[in-house]
């Protein structure tokens, strides 16, 4: 199930960008993400989407999470989206995570993301997103 | 069917201490209580039934709420309109900042883009904080704010404000979070090294014994570990152990243990367990006077305990069904009531979806009047005190959080067990553990994984919209400040950190000219960064 269709494991790299610093969300998915068998890359916190997207291309990941707080998640999911696309990361599906009024999701998801995991979701429901996007 | 499972969490606390369904006196006998040691009276070591002689009946604690929205402009609209409705001697108006505030960057720094007035208000100079609580009587509130990893600008900033407005220093009174350890394990918001941040952080402390005797300068969380996903017992016990990593520090630079005692604050949280919580405030205290009279060799007179304040806790507020969280911030509040706590500042019920709106501040202020006025649970100091379950579970509680801080000593002391990751290691193990009890159905949550309703968008909260234009203005503001100020006075009292850094002095006179000048956040926390070097995490 962790595996790709050419038996390699899923690589997922995972961050805080922007400047909110709330780690609780981010470091259980990572953990969720690594129990389910992929690789996982945490950032820490603190990244500029351009750090961000070339970590994503230099190592060659297959998903990319970002985890946003603070409520600025429409600015930051288009600028990590656009660093991406830029840095020749624009086959690499985004998943945003954190405090993203239902209201807003589909802001979230015209401004790049590929899955929104805002408040409520599960560890479950993270690992699918996987899945679902690497499919 | 009676359960036989031990690690059924129905029969735990919240903190996972397994529960019996009756307890009697054996149980104090088994959890090693001795009502002599460890109960006393209300206002005596060991402070287990509170700090003052007739609990409530010497007055009510103090009601607050957290807020700062946007621009400096709408924080003294909502702060003026706390002013008008709460009835305190002193209101306490806690100014939420947002993130570039907190971390030292001006708007026009390029992180700043897209976080300008999101998690609070925007805040560069002295200029905004004279607009925030313009036209609200300075000897009327409590200036707070959680500033953490700029606390000495925030210091600087309250003190300026006095100066310009010309009120005496024996009327301004400020309370400042400035707890930067915690940052490091709980919220993030560090700019410099830990050794560094504690340095400017006791240098806030250290000037506001010699010169402002109403203020108290640091708030010690025990709170942002436990939303990071800690136990009650992590909770007091990091608490502890970063008040005494401060304590230490002071005592090293000269000051007397018993003039920094009662400046000191701890910050905690009110979680749903009520009975736990309850237990959980009054071992705080116990532990903490029996600590401290061991540490620094006082006797049970000197000795005593910071006040403590607590916040709701926001991580157990739901998105789903958001009405819910009134009834859990009540409960809380009810906790934190009964355990004979000093301040409690109220969530709103729409924090698990965005800063609060008007509706959800006043509701959050009604819930503590409600309390205070209605439940008579204020009228009795410590009511649970001798209650077997309770008081078994203070001891149970005191004797883990023992543990833990003897643990902490093994892994080398606090300072060894933050930069090394140790403490953050079990955070966040404590918190993946959490939820995982929740998405497997052990531990409820009602209208998220037990009593679910298909239609729960019908309580949905609109978010606070933040007005586009804000970051632009705001840019511009900043702009406009420097043009109009004397830049020469800047260069000059920016210099002037700079030195007393590097002469070993207390910092804080510098910063507070520097901001009487109108040098800006990100001006003042470079010279910090130059000198100290960015800390970009472990």
């Amino acid at each position: 199930m962790s595996q790709l269709p050419d038996d390699r494991k899923i690589r997922c790299l995972i961050a805080k960008v922007g400047l909110d610093g709330h780690q609780r969300g981010v470091q259980i998915i990572a953990r969720a993400w690594r129990d389910a068998g992929f690789e996982v890359i945490y950032l820490g916190l603190r990244n500029t989407p351009e750090e961000f997207a070339r970590v994503a291309v230099d190592e060659g990941v297959d998903v990319a999470g970002v985890s946003i707080l603070s409520g600025s998640h429409i600015y930051l999911t288009r600028a990590t989206r656009q660093a991406m696309d830029a840095a020749g990361a624009a086959d690499v599906p985004l998943i945003v995570g954190g405090v993203i009024p239902r209201v807003e999701v589909d802001d979230v998801l015209a401004a790049g993301a590929a899955r929104v995991l805002g408040p409520g979701s599960t560890l479950e429901g993270a690992v699918a997103a996987v899945h679902e996007v690497t499919r | 069917v009676p359960t036989t499972n031990p690690f059924d969490i129905n029969r735990m606390t919240s903190s996972r201490l397994p529960t019996k369904d009756v307890y009697g006196p054996a149980d104090l006998v088994e959890a090693g209580f001795d009502p002599d040691r460890d109960l006393g009276t209300p206002a005596r070591y060991p402070f287990t039934r509170g700090r003052k002689e007739h609990g409530y009946g010497d007055g009510l604690w103090d009601m607050a709420t957290y807020s700062g929205i946007s621009s400096p402009t709408e924080t003294n609209a909502r702060f003026r309109y706390i002013v008008a409705n709460t009835h305190s001697a002193r209101n306490t108006l806690a100014m939420a900042l947002d993130l570039p505030s907190q971390i030292g960057l001006d708007p026009d720094h390029p992180m700043s883009r897209g976080e300008i007035g999101r998690s609070g208000v925007s805040v560069t100079s002295l200029r905004d904080v004279e607009a925030i609580y313009d036209g609200i009587p300075l000897d009327r509130v409590r200036l707070a704010t959680v500033a953490n990893g700029m606390g000495n600008v925030a210091a600087a900033w309250f003190i300026g404000l006095g100066l310009k407005r010309g009120v005496p220093m024996t009327d301004v009174v400020g309370n400042l979070q400035n707890d930067p350890l915690k940052e490091f394990t709980g919220r993030g918001t560090y700019i410099y090294p830990a050794a560094d941040h504690v340095r400017l952080a006791l240098d806030v402390v250290e000037h506001c014994i010699e010169h402002l005797p109403h203020w108290k300068p640091m708030s010690v969380c025990g709170s942002q570990l436990r939303w990071g996903g800690a136990t009650a017992i992590e909770e007091v016990g990091f608490a502890i152990a970063h008040t005494e990593g401060y304590l230490d520090g002071l005592v090293e630079r000269g000051v007397n243990v018993l003039d920094a005692l009662p400046r000191l604050e701890f910050h905690m949280v009110a979680d749903n367990d009520v009975l736990e919580e309850v237990a959980k405030f009054r071992a705080l205290r116990r532990i903490w006077a029996a600590r401290t009279a061991r540490r620094y060799g006082l006797n049970a007179e000197q000795v005593s305990v910071p006040s403590v304040q607590i916040y709701t806790a926001g991580y157990t507020l739901t998105a789903q069904d958001p009405l819910n969280n009134v009834v859990r911030i009540a409960m809380q509040v009810m906790a934190s009531v009964m355990g004979g706590v000093d301040y409690v500042a109220t969530s709103s019920y729409d924090e698990a979806i965005s800063t609060p709106t008007l509706q959800a501040l006043r509701v959050a202020l009604h819930t503590q009047q409600i309390v205070a006025f209605e439940s008579g649970l204020a009228r009795v100091a410590d009511p649970l005190g001798g209650s077997y379950y309770v008081e078994s579970l203070t001891s149970r509680i005191a004797a883990a959080v023992e543990s833990l801080l003897d643990e902490i000593e093994t892994v080398g002391g606090i300072m060894k067990a933050i930069e090394s990751g140790w403490t953050n290691g079990i955070i966040t193990e404590a918190a993946y553990t959490f939820q995982r009890e929740i998405e497997r159905g052990e531990r409820v949550v009602v209208g998220v994984n037990r009593f679910v309703h298909d239609d729960d968008g019908a309580h949905d909260v609109p978010p606070q919209s933040v007005d586009p234009q804000l970051e632009e203005r705001r840019i511009a503001e900043v702009a406009e400040l420097r043009r109009g100020r004397s830049s020469r006075e800047v260069s000059r009292c920016l210099a002037d950190i700079s030195a007393a850094v590097r002469a070993g002095k207390n910092t804080l006179p510098s910063t507070i000219d520097a901001v009487l000048a109108y040098a800006t956040i990100g001006e003042i926390c470079d010279v910090f960064r130059e000198n100290f070097g960015e800390y970009r995490g472990a």
